[in-house]
């Protein structure tokens, strides 16, 4: 397809995909006031896979439980509403896009390990400035390159051109910007409205990229760039070229961070992440 | 290997990147000297670059085993970063980073 061609195409991507029935029921149940745990339980417990994922989550360092968390109740109000939704969202979103070439399977399972990595430094970037809403900003960071994921599924060829090009040392927005006419920040958008997830999301999908919009970064969206830049550093998988960003210093001021914070981020990251991973992954 | 700036051949694929002592990029590794480049290092007042023999394994393949600088930060790290690296922030990352990696591979450090 011709770049201009895909230009226009883009924004108007009718066919992208939806979430699968559970994880809609699951969202319209929390979103009633009247739903108790108990109902939420007897919906994700129908779904074998859905229940083995929250029930390892719950079990994993993320949440630090003493005790072991056997029923989907219990793990339901353990954890509460809000965070059984986005991480079943988040491990839903994922097996959205089979993709059947070997060579772009493997890059989406080393997209998919960068996303993890992007989400867990995001917690602990959080953690460090003393937020208390530490799941929705996983999240943020798991789902800031969907985009991406959309892309290598709906447009291969372009996607292999794509890395075909970072291979040979572009970055990753000049590349997608000069075949595709558009980046994986401006699709990720698209797929985000689609879903009608909270705006917040919607601008660390989109802006997780410098330079920001009015020069200054969101919270979420400021957290998600160093995120991304810590993930990249410790080479928690790949997302798609082998750069590190400049820290944008409007970003950096946003989260009012000291270096000193620094080592014990990066530490929250890797254990995070290699525990969290063998559930996720 | 590492060849002084006047017996560098047009044609040599750079080992390491090379920079200016204001940390400024001239030539990535893995590029390819050109009789420019020789004369752009030259101005710059390079003296030693690191070359690849023709077989001779390119060293950023190895990413732990790679030579690091006085701060003990990889070059390839280092390079990954652009013009970034200029940034004290990015350099206080970059160390904790290091530190951490290696406190989590104990054994996998030679």
């Amino acid at each position: 397809m011709s770049r201009p061609a895909l230009r226009r195409e883009l924004p108007r991507i009718e066919d992208l995909p939806t979430l699968p029935r559970t994880v809609l029921r699951i969202t319209e149940l929390i979103n009633d006031p009247a739903t108790s745990a108990r109902d939420l339980a007897r919906i994700i417990a129908e779904d074998q896979v859905l229940t083995a994922r929250l029930l390892k989550l719950v079990n994993s360092s993320f949440y630090g439980f003493r005790r072991k968390i056997a029923t989907v109740t219990e793990a339901v109000l353990m954890i509460g509403f809000e965070a059984v939704r986005n991480h079943l969202l988040t491990t839903s979103v994922f097996d959205l896009f089979p993709s059947r070439s070997p060579a772009l399977r493997r890059g989406q399972e080393l997209l998919w390990d960068h996303s993890l990595g992007c989400a867990v430094a995001a917690k602990a970037i959080a953690a460090a400035m003393r937020r208390d809403n530490l799941e929705e900003i996983f999240v943020a960071g798991l789902l800031h390159d969907i985009g991406k994921i959309v892309l290598i599924a709906k447009f291969p060829a372009e996607a292999e051109a794509v890395a075909a090009r970072v291979a040979r040392g572009a970055a990753i927005l000049e590349a997608e910007e000069d075949i595709l006419g558009c980046t994986h920040a401006a699709v990720g958008r698209r797929l985000a409205e689609h879903w009608n997830l909270p705006s917040a999301l919607v601008q660390a999908i989109e802006g997780h990229h410098p330079p920001f919009a009015g020069g200054t970064p969101d919270e979420q969206a400021a957290i998600v760039h160093l995120a991304d830049i810590l993930a990249r550093v410790l080479e928690l998988g790949s997302g798609g070229d082998d750069r590190i960003p400049a820290l944008d210093p409007a970003a950096w001021r946003t989260l009012r961070l000291s270096p000193t914070a620094f080592d014990a981020i990066l530490a929250s990251t890797l254990a995070d992440f290699d525990d969290i991973g063998s559930f996720l992954r | 290997m590492i060849l002084a700036v006047d017996e560098l051949e047009p044609g040599m694929v750079l080992d390491e990147a090379v920079r200016t002592h204001q940390d400024q990029l001239l030539l990535e590794a893995g590029r390819r000297v050109t009789e420019r480049s020789i004369r752009l290092f030259k101005t710059w007042g390079i003296r030693r670059v690191a070359v690849r023999l023709p077989g001779e394994k390119a060293k950023v393949a190895v990413s732990q085993a790679t030579p690091e600088d006085e701060e003990g930060i990889p070059w390839r790290l280092k390079e990954r970063c652009g013009g970034g690296w200029n940034d004290p922030v990015m350099r206080e990352l970059l160390r904790a980073a290091v530190r951490q990696l290696r406190l989590r591979r104990p054994a996998s450090e030679g």
